[in-house]
């Protein structure tokens, strides 16, 4: 079986999102089938520039095809029209004009995915949101299978996803919150589709005594990992840490891992160490309280599976659905929506290491269960071999 | 095992052995409803005793002269009052505090105003989007009525239809038997 994975990035430094989930299942799904990726040349996901070079290149022993972006994106055009279509009564040929703008415009990768409709069993797509899935799944839906890493942001009620979503012959999910509203928005329950997500790998030499060391840090910490952005609640985050501290006595301090796109506020427990590698990251949750997770949108929070996987429980943003859905499911973490939860939850942590430890293990055992790499390999093989069967 | 930890979790009754999260929040959630939202800073405590009078010494001589002068003056003690004592300072800063007050009603009035000015023409867009609604509305059923009517007609011409075809096969019949009918006289008549 030979299988195409089309995402709107692809590189090994891009370290994020659904483009590494879709490069982790690629690497993973290559012992079992023969794998191919076409994607851009881009690397910036705001203006789409072409970074790579065109044409065909092996990435951690797989080949991955780059097509050129043809107009690079103007964020604040973009801006313009997706404000527009959002707040004001639109048309159709509106919003494939936003379609157009969101990118990346790259019409070569849809024309080879048009003209090479049988060198390949099954097409299947990362983000539901970006022209390259919009338009190759139009191309060929009887062989797409869509992951659509979505999150419940106003874009996805535009009349042109409703139809998309009816279309490929299968959907493979984050997660039971973001299956649930794909079928309430399209009725497409009819069509196959399974929560499957992404696994993760520890690596090797993990030490919290090593990530102390390294960085100078004593005491009791918790910690966040990933972009340092307001859409990902850390304005928000920092806020109640630092109200936090001054209505209760504690010298837990807050360490944040990730480039930053947000002024960090100055207090002294408050730090922030920019990108690490795999292994400080790991070794920062290792010595971690908890993992905070404010973000407001997620299809599937890697990190949170991450610190799960460390037995590690998590504080999170009950706005957003995925993610306390998890925290219930897994009885792994708390959840807050406003101050005064996230006060209460945050102390209960902070104060009761049996908690922590009962609420660790939890998070190990719904890791084990949904999220090894045996789990995921085998959901993406069912779902292949039951489209097989249909045929 | 069920354990109430009073002193950390603060009523929170957690079980360690089967955590329920959604349990544990709805308790959470339950105990910051319980609590008053502002709690205010704790002041020190006054000392409810008065502090005890101070003895009385014997009257002097000023005490007599101050006596004197009071008596005195006791006609126009409201006027020295009025002037001395910071009454003149705080009828000036409540007039002034009226004065503001009355500016910010002046300007909210303004803005209500304003506000209701809005309100009002957005009201007028809605009921000119009803108008245009209940529009659509009729025509939609002035269509519904047409593709009703057209069914109906339709039907009828289908039937019409059946009758003439079965009128032009009687027609046929008719047609052949006379043709027969036409041989046969011919092959007397002529036979």
């Amino acid at each position: 079986m030979k299988l195409a994975f089309v995402v709107q990035r692809y590189g090994l430094e891009i370290n994020g999102g659904a483009e590494l989930h879709c490069r982790w299942i690629v690497e993973h799904l290559r012992k079992f089938c023969t794998v191919e990726v076409l994607t851009t040349q881009a690397y910036d996901y705001i203006t789409w520039k072409n970074y790579y070079p065109e044409g065909e290149e092996m990435v951690n022993g797989v080949s991955v095809r780059r097509f050129p972006v043809i107009r690079s994106r103007d964020p604040e055009r973009f801006g313009r029209i997706q404000n527009h279509i959002l707040d004001n009564e639109h048309k159709f040929d509106e919003e494939l004009k936003w379609m157009e703008e969101e990118g990346p415009l790259a019409p070569a990768l849809i024309d080879y995915i048009k003209d090479h409709e049988d060198d390949y069993d099954y097409f299947i797509f990362f983000s539901y949101r970006y022209y390259h899935s919009y338009w190759g799944i139009n191309a060929l839906p009887h062989k797409s299978i869509l992951v659509p890493t979505a999150e419940r942001d106003s874009i996805i009620h535009l009349s042109l996803f409703k139809d998309l979503f009816r279309k490929p012959r299968a959907f493979i999910y984050n997660s039971i919150e973001e299956k649930n509203m794909i079928n309430s928005l399209s009725q497409n329950q009819d069509i196959l589709g399974d929560v499957v997500g992404v696994g993760t790998e520890i690596p090797g030499d993990v030490s919290a005594d090593n990530f102390r060391q390294m960085y100078d840090i004593t005491g009791d910490y918790v910690i966040y990992i990933g972009r340092i952005d307001l859409n990902k609640g850390c304005d928000q985050l920092f806020q109640f840490f630092q109200r936090y501290k001054k209505e209760e006595t504690t010298d837990v301090k807050l360490v944040l891992i990730g480039s930053s796109k947000l002024n960090i506020p100055a207090h002294h427990d408050i730090i922030h160490l920019g990108f690490l590698s795999e292994e400080d990251k790991f070794s920062g949750l290792d010595g971690a309280l908890m993992l905070m997770m404010p973000s407001f949108y997620e299809s599937l929070s890697m990190v949170t599976l991450e610190a799960w996987a460390m037995g590690k429980p998590v504080l999170a943003n009950s706005t957003c659905e995925v993610l306390k859905g998890q925290c219930i499911r897994s009885n792994a973490g708390l959840y807050y929506e406003n101050y005064f939860e996230f006060h209460e939850a945050f102390r209960l942590l902070l104060q009761s290491a049996q908690l922590r430890d009962a609420m660790g293990k939890n998070g190990l055992t719904f890791f084990k269960q949904h999220y090894t790499w045996d789990v995921i390999e085998s959901k993406y093989l069912s779902i292949l071999d039951r489209l097989e069967k249909v045929q | 095992m069920e354990e109430k930890n009073n002193n950390k979790n603060e009523g929170i009754k957690i079980d360690y052995e089967n955590i329920d999260v959604e349990d544990i929040m709805e308790q959470v959630k339950k105990k910051i409803a319980s609590q008053p939202k502002d709690s205010e800073p704790e002041r020190p405590v006054q000392s409810m005793h008065p502090s005890p009078p101070q003895p009385a010494g014997p009257p002097g001589k000023k005490e007599k002269m101050k006596n004197v002068l009071l008596k005195i003056f006791k006609p126009i003690s409201p006027l020295i009052k009025f002037l001395v004592l910071p009454v003149h300072q705080e009828l000036k800063d409540t007039i002034q505090n009226v004065h503001i007050t009355n500016q910010r009603i002046d300007f909210l009035e303004t803005r209500i105003d304003e506000d209701f000015s809005k309100v009002h023409q957005e009201l007028q867009a809605i009921i000119l989007r009803l108008e245009e609604l209940n529009r659509v509305r009729e025509y939609t059923q002035l269509l519904h009525n047409l593709s009703h009517n057209m069914v109906v007609e339709l039907t009828k011409l289908k039937i019409e239809q059946e009758n003439l075809k079965l009128k032009t096969r009687i027609m046929e019949k008719d047609f052949e038997f006379l043709g027969k009918r036409e041989k046969t006289l011919e092959s007397k008549v002529f036979g």
